[in-house]
């Protein structure tokens, strides 16, 4: 052993946490909590050898001075942490130091992750799949449920709905909460998409619906998470009730809108809508109608985010089809139990997509209830099964016909905002938010004051970095996409250099000059029932109102 | 048709000619105690019954035509007008409607002093009705009209009577307008004649009125658009009825004699088409943990430990746990 001014000794840390020294003083036992930082370990060693300096003490895997660590550089490190169990070489692995699979149950749990990843799910499967097939060919593993009859069956028999036989008739299902998820969180990439999404409800009153524009991006909370970062919330055509939402279909500018989206690197991750009732207490708290008594996503909102999620599914090679699930999420903005607006994002299981896509559920009236159709001609509804703990704390299966509760199709998303808020889109200035006639409407008025023309565009580089004037502007069509893709790059770089590049273009000074000229001045909509009068009107030729 | 002269007379001479002025006390009675046929309308009009000696004394009397008197009841500082209409009444007495002995707060049988009076036409009144049944009336106007016929003075102050549809409806006169002559001074009064003239009438308030409150606007909502039926569909399996061999009555909802459907009931379907999103369930508020508490409270309904008389199989029961605390002492 090593001289008394630097004492050399091997610890085991066994599971009742017994540090075991022995030294030239002799052997001793110092029992240690395996979350107690190094420093306490350092004292208690100090004072059982009588050591004056304890700076002096050094730690190893083994017993040679030369590969120890002094203790004062693993302050801050707890017992557990010092992987002191491992007796092996670098190279070799045991059960201490073996990774945790990304699916590990207990970790997930531990960590209270409900569901997933769907990577993790996809480790799982591979390996359990890898393990019962001997075939060296590629064989994908996933498998997405479809419901539907299989055409074309070989049984012999006629198609269906004159003949079926047990092969091409689906099997019966039974329901039970999807164990993972396509995404397991939605960043909102600044606190300020939400509140402009809900100052519509806030001056009118009346409930609103928008597209996510976002990216995905690994999500490192979540063991191989993915997680949707938001960067815009474009609202489409609609009308708005106090109590529901229409949308104006077919939507004739998506292509464009998804175009310039596509130019700033984003695509449609989710759909947001609110719902939200002032309680009228006058505090400006709103009404808590979703919760663990009522619902969270009601049957109908379950239906239409399964048709939205089977619309933008999510391509994949590890499925037959090409295809598994969907990365489209689906934010509720509503109150949550202290009366405050709040946002809670959910998906729909993939039980619940292909169900709605071979058509056998419906919504009901009730919104914590889905029901299952009959048969007929045009489809065929296989029996239907779902297990739930009953009274007795026992697990029962029932039939899902005529309905069930809705909680089998949820699948949860977590959310939030980031700690450092680096949104791509950062201009400050208000642009009219489209699609809202009753708060200001977008035209070339508005983008001319945006821009600051008037000033030489001395804002330019500021008043682009905004979603909605960058849609508004790619749907005037006055830039061609090399044109567009350069006002997206000083979108989001705000360099001089940029702006510079981009008002030489003859594209940009198209627009300038249309904006200078007011093509739209040619019509002037009449404040009242705003009917677009030609010019020369003084008044409007429907309700025969003064021209401003 | 009316005289200015006499008016003047009225006015400066009646003290030195009294011939010119009538003024009797009588006995007042209501019209309904009057004796032979009963006469409703006369109940519900301006018009009191005087008795024939009036008449000859009011004959004699240089006056005015259509005649008017005042009634005083001066023990209560009280004074109206009215007209008359016949001069039947026994002597020494006078009928007069029933509202008019309710303004004037006479008793039956009190003492009333009529003196012949010279009233302007009225203009204008402003009247009020005392209940607010009166709105309910289709036709204020002909009513009115039709009622008013009965009268032949209006005094502020008087609470008329009048009926229509079986109903009795009382009005307060609240003010009155003579038709100003600008060439004639005019003795201050608070009553008009109301024969043949053209009466404008305003309304106050019924008394007891509340103004009804506008109706919130309400904005229309999805929920009135979808019409949504919230009734399940349920059907019962066995329909019909029971029956019993001793011909009583089955009783309805008898539990024995309806099937217990085995069949959940589905609410019905929300079908909206595609690009719709309803939001306007009845909402459920969120009890705090409601169901568990009642779980609780249940639980406590059987409070206290069991017993075993078989000793032995409780020390049994005991051991393993004794043995684990051995077991974490040692370990720790």
């Amino acid at each position: 052993m090593a001289p008394s001014t630097s004492t050399t000794f091997d610890c085991i840390a066994s599971h009742i946490h017994i540090v075991r020294i022995r030294s030239e003083r002799g052997t001793f036992r110092i029992e240690s909590d395996p979350n107690d930082d190094i420093t306490s370990l350092k004292s208690k060693i100090a004072r059982q050898l009588k050591l004056s300096d304890s700076i002096r003490i050094l730690i190893s895997n083994d017993p040679k001075p030369s590969t120890a660590t002094p203790i004062s550089d693993l302050v801050g490190k707890t017992l557990d942490q010092l992987e002191v169990r491992c007796k092996h070489s670098s190279n070799g692995m045991c059960d201490y130091c073996m990774p945790l699979e990304p699916y590990d149950l207990k970790y997930l749990a531990e960590k209270g992750i409900k569901h997933m990843s769907f990577h993790s799910y996809l480790c799982k499967i591979r390996k359990e799949f890898n393990k019962n097939s001997r075939n060296a060919r590629f064989i994908p593993p996933l498998e997405e449920p479809d419901f539907r009859v299989k055409e074309n069956c070989s049984g012999g028999h006629a198609p269906w709905p004159e003949g079926i036989c047990t092969s091409c008739q689906p099997g019966a299902i039974t329901l039970q909460p999807q164990s993972f998820r396509m995404v397991d969180h939605v960043e909102f990439s600044s606190p300020s998409h939400i509140e402009d999404f809900i100052n519509y409800w806030r001056s009118t009153g009346l409930q609103r619906f928008g597209y996510m524009y976002g990216r995905y991006e690994p999500y490192p909370d979540v063991p191989l998470g993915i997680k949707a970062v938001v960067e815009a919330i474009y609202e489409p055509p609609q009308e708005g009730e106090v109590d529901g939402i229409s949308l104006t279909l077919p939507w004739n500018e998506e292509k464009t809108i998804d175009d310039a989206a596509d130019a700033c690197g984003l695509t449609k991750v989710g759909m947001i809508y609110t719902d939200l009732t002032d309680d009228e207490t006058g505090q400006g708290k709103v009404i808590c109608k979703r919760h663990i008594n009522s619902y969270f996503l009601s049957s109908q909102e379950c239906c239409y985010a399964a048709a939205m999620q089977s619309r933008y599914f999510n391509p994949t090679r590890y499925s037959p089809t090409g295809k598994f699930g969907s990365k489209f999420v689906t934010c509720i903005v509503s109150g949550n139990k202290d009366g405050g607006v709040d946002v809670s994002a959910y998906q729909v299981s993939n039980t619940c997509v292909a169900m709605v896509t071979a058509d056998f559920v419906e919504a009901s009236v009730d919104p914590g209830i889905v029901r299952v159709k009959e048969s007929t001609n045009q489809r065929y509804v296989p029996e239907v099964f779902y297990k739930y703990k009953n009274e007795y704390g026992l697990e029962v299966q029932e039939s899902a016909k005529p309905c069930f509760p809705v909680e089998y199709f949820l699948v949860n998303v977590t959310h939030g905002f980031p700690f450092k808020p680096n949104p791509l889109f950062t201009s400050s200035d208000a642009f009219p938010i489209e699609n809202r006639d009753k708060l200001g409407k977008q035209d070339l008025k508005t983008l001319r004051r945006h821009l600051a023309i008037d000033r030489g565009g001395s804002k330019l580089i500021t008043a682009v970095s905004n979603f909605h004037v960058l849609a508004y502007i790619k749907q005037l069509n006055q830039l061609d996409d090399d044109e567009f893709s350069q006002l997206v790059k000083l979108a989001i770089s705000h360099i001089e250099a940029d702006a510079f590049a981009l008002v030489e273009m003859p594209g940009w000074q198209k627009l300038l000059a249309l904006i200078e000229s007011g093509q739209e001045a040619r019509k002037w909509s009449c404040q009242r029932c705003t009917f677009d009068n030609p010019l020369s009107a003084s008044v409007c030729q429907i309700c025969e109102y003064l021209k401003e | 048709m009316m005289a200015y002269g006499p008016y003047d007379d009225f006015e400066y001479g009646m003290q030195q000619n009294p011939n010119r002025g009538f003024s009797e006390t009588y006995r007042c009675y209501s019209v309904a105690m009057m004796p032979g046929n009963e006469r409703p309308i006369a109940n519900f009009g301006g018009k009191i019954f005087l008795p024939p000696s009036a008449l000859a004394k009011l004959a004699s009397l240089n006056i005015s035509y259509p005649m008017l008197f005042e009634l005083n009841n001066s023990n209560k500082q009280r004074h109206s007008h009215a007209g008359v209409l016949e001069f039947i009444a026994e002597e020494g007495r006078a009928y007069l409607p029933h509202w008019m002995m309710q303004t004037l707060l006479l008793e039956p049988g009190d003492l009333v002093e009529i003196k012949n009076a010279d009233l302007q036409l009225g203009s204008y009144v402003k009247i009020q009705p005392q209940t607010p049944d009166f709105l309910d009336i289709s036709d204020p106007k002909a009513v009115l009209e039709n009622a008013l016929r009965n009268f032949s003075t209006l005094t502020k102050g008087d609470v008329i009577q009048i009926s229509y549809n079986e109903k009795i409806y009382e009005i307060m006169v609240l003010e009155v307008k003579p038709k100003l002559d600008p060439y004639q001074e005019h003795p201050p009064s608070d009553g008009v004649s109301i024969v043949e003239t053209d009466l404008e009438v305003d309304f106050a308030p019924p008394l007891g009125y509340v103004e009804p409150k506008p109706l919130p606007k309400r904005q229309q909502t999805m929920a009135d658009k979808v019409k949504i039926d919230y009734t399940p569909s349920t059907h019962t399996l066995f329909h019909g009825s029971g029956q019993r061999l001793n011909g009583k009555a089955v009783k309805e909802g008898d539990s024995d004699s309806t099937v217990k459907s085995g069949e959940k009931s589905a609410p019905p379907a929300l079908n909206l088409p595609f690009g719709k999103l309803f939001f306007g369930y009845k909402i459920i508020p969120l009890s705090d943990k409601k169901t568990t508490n009642a779980d609780e409270e249940n639980d406590k309904l059987f409070a206290g430990s069991g017993q075993t008389l078989r000793t032995r199989k409780r020390n049994q029961d005991r051991a393993p746990s004794t043995s684990s605390a051995i077991a974490s002492s040692s370990s720790s």
